[in-house]
């Protein structure tokens, strides 16, 4: 009984840092989510809300600073809106990193689940491909790659998918290792379950928390890689554009027209932080479980 | 709660089970099992007890053909239902596995999965029956393991169950298939005193209304004598000493069993009177040419280092013990 007794104010302790370290988590969460989602909803309304064709060369306001009338952040070098730019470039980077996330993740948890309870041979293999594909710097690999693919969008979401599929994988094998030696695992094969369902039904659904949390985080890192790509002309071919080939574009500006290069980095820095704080507020929020 | 076997319908025969383990390919192999032989029919609780590394669950797990990797089956006879488990092919055993055996665990947080309501999860192992068939089943399962309201509960998650509410969906996944043969491993080990009792009453029920067989591993005779009809004691990865669970418990013929009787606290007992076992199993992979308990034994003879066999003593019972007369005088006098 007195063992209880000493027990109990120490959990309790416990069980209140848990508690405020779930809320602090859970405000990151909501705060990220209202972050990413504003810029969403932003960039797919840029049709409707952007105040000018993103192409329009007003030739008379080349180089206007923020705050000009009708141009409310301005126009580069050939009097685009900078505004209407930024829009439908996020569009695109948006995009993109939503597809070069999907791909990756899926191949990734797939591959990395089944090689994780398999074992064997295909393991074997994956643990080799993995090592060599980290083994490279990621960003030359990228960029080798995109040369070879030729540049534009599917390029991209092609490139980053070959390179990033393996963290997911390495780290589903990891999960998925651990889970199968679980009971519930055993159980399911003395009951006769298929493989297949195995996997799909016990295994993926315990193992999928983790990657989802690190896809949160994996998406900064991406919308880094498209407008890196843009950066060096590698990635979304003009006339398009998106926050990567608006900072290059506006290289040549920097010392007498500093906002053409530093308003497409604050919404890189945007977009990064609200991905983050979903990571880490989902983080939290597993570990509480 | 001993309910006697009606007659020797015979579900289960193990016979000289011989199981290593090699850690790397051209490692020598390290022999875990030696020669262990083990049978049961069906109303029949066989109670498999000895200490942790004796084999016991090793044993079991080759029977439901789940040896971890590393393991391998070097030799002996498995026979479940007919079924030749030693050298059926993985996907046949797959195919079969559920039907012939079912198998409940030790850690019931563990055994079931997290992420599935209970329900689902022992439908998923009456995979025989149609869809909304096995819908039912489980509904039914759960109201014969005792839930009140099978229909509700069947969308509970396994947290939150207790502990015995766990192990008794463990048992109804087990269950679900049919099987004519229930394999526990240590399933009341992790729970408390009271919930130990009614799991224990609820598989004594089972094995009678169903007419299965049971075997259970545990490292507690105190549960081994209140559930099971026969008892056999494992050490060091061999059978000791076999017999009707009464007569194993209360006149040993294997000074190992002896040893271990000792070694529980009893009502009356004094606790100056438990007595430990000295010294320590031997470790696996030691050569032990002859009988693997004679370093500790207090009546070891110098001929008990030479091989021993387990022997026919009459009524049922065997032991591998070259001086059982002894043990059985002792009982006597």
């Amino acid at each position: 009984m007195s063992i209880g007794a000493d027990v109990a104010p120490a959990s309790l302790a416990v069980r209140l840092g848990g508690r405020a370290r779930r809320l602090t988590g859970d405000a990151s969460l909501a705060l990220g989510t209202a972050i990413v989602g504003t810029l969403i909803v932003l960039v797919s309304l840029a049709p409707v809300i952007a105040p000018a064709d993103p192409n329009k060369q007003d030739i008379l306001n080349t180089l206007a600073p923020p705050g000009t009338a009708g141009h409310l952040l301005g126009t580069d070098a050939l009097g685009r809106d900078v505004l209407s730019r930024l829009l439908y470039g996020g569009r695109i980077d948006l995009f993109v990193a939503l597809g070069a996330l999907v791909l990756p993740f899926t191949i990734g948890v797939l591959v990395g689940t089944v090689a994780g309870y398999r074992g064997g041979m295909l393991d074997g293999v994956l643990v080799g491909v993995i090592d060599v594909v980290f083994a490279f710097p990621i960003l030359i690999l990228l960029v080798a790659l995109v040369f070879v693919l030729g540049p534009g969008i599917t390029t991209i979401v092609v490139a980053i998918t070959v390179v990033d599929w393996v963290a997911y994988a390495r780290l589903a094998r990891t999960l998925a290792r651990r889970e199968r030696t679980m009971e519930y695992v055993l159980a399911a094969q003395v009951g006769g379950v298929p493989h297949w369902r195995i996997v799909a039904r016990h295994l993926l659904p315990n193992v999928i928390a983790q990657p989802v949390v690190y896809a949160m985080s994996d998406a900064v890192g991406i919308i880094l890689f498209i407008t890196t790509l843009g950066f060096l002309g590698l990635g979304v071919q003009p006339p398009g554009t998106d926050w990567g080939t608006m900072i290059a574009d506006a290289q040549d500006y920097f010392d007498t027209n500093w906002w053409l290069a530093v308003l497409p980095g604050i919404a890189i820095c945007i977009a990064g932080l609200g991905l983050s704080m979903i990571a880490d507020g989902l983080a939290q929020r597993l570990d509480a479980r | 709660m001993h309910a006697e076997p009606t007659a020797e319908r015979p579900i289960l025969t193990v016979a000289d089970l011989r199981l290593v383990a090699v850690a790397k390919p051209g490692d020598a192999p390290v022999e875990l099992v030696a020669g262990t032989t083990l049978h049961a029919s069906r109303g029949e609780i066989v109670g498999v007890v000895g200490e942790s590394g004796s084999g016991k669950s090793l044993t079991l797990r080759a029977i439901a053909g789940l040896l971890p990797p590393g393991v391998h089956l070097a030799g002996g006879e498995i026979d479940v239902a007919g079924i030749d488990v030693a050298r059926a092919k993985a996907r046949d055993l797959r195919r079969l596995n559920g039907e012939t055996v079912g198998m409940v665990f030790q850690e019931p947080m563990s055994a079931l999965n997290p992420t599935m309501r209970i329900g689902a999860q022992i439908a998923e192992a009456a995979r025989a029956h149609s869809r909304a068939q096995a819908k039912n089943r489980a509904v039914d399962l759960l109201w014969r393991m005792g839930f009140k309201e099978p229909a509700r509960q069947y969308r509970l998650y396994p947290h939150e169950l207790s502990g015995g509410m766990r192990q008794r969906v463990m048992i109804a996944i087990a269950l679900a298939a049919d099987p004519p043969l229930l394999l526990c491993d240590e399933p009341t080990t992790a729970l408390d005193a009271t919930v130990t009792m009614r799991v224990l009453e609820l598989l004594g029920d089972l094995v009678r209304e169903l007419d299965i067989g049971i075997v259970f591993v545990t490292h507690d005779l105190g549960v081994a004598a209140r559930l099971c009809n026969r008892i056999v004691v494992m050490y060091a990865g061999r059978v000791v000493e076999e017999g009707p669970a009464d007569d194993v418990l209360r006149r040993p013929r294997h000074p190992y069993t002896l040893a271990l009787l000792r070694a529980v606290p009893t009502r009356d007992g004094r606790v100056e009177d438990l007595q430990a076992i000295p010294g320590a199993p031997p470790g696996s992979g030691e050569p032990l040419p002859g009988c693997p308990f004679a370093p500790r034994c207090a009546f070891a003879l110098p001929e008990c280092l030479e091989p021993v066999q387990l022997v026919d003593l009459g009524d049922g019972r065997m032991s591998a013990c070259r001086r059982h007369e002894l043990l059985a005088e002792a009982a006597r006098a």
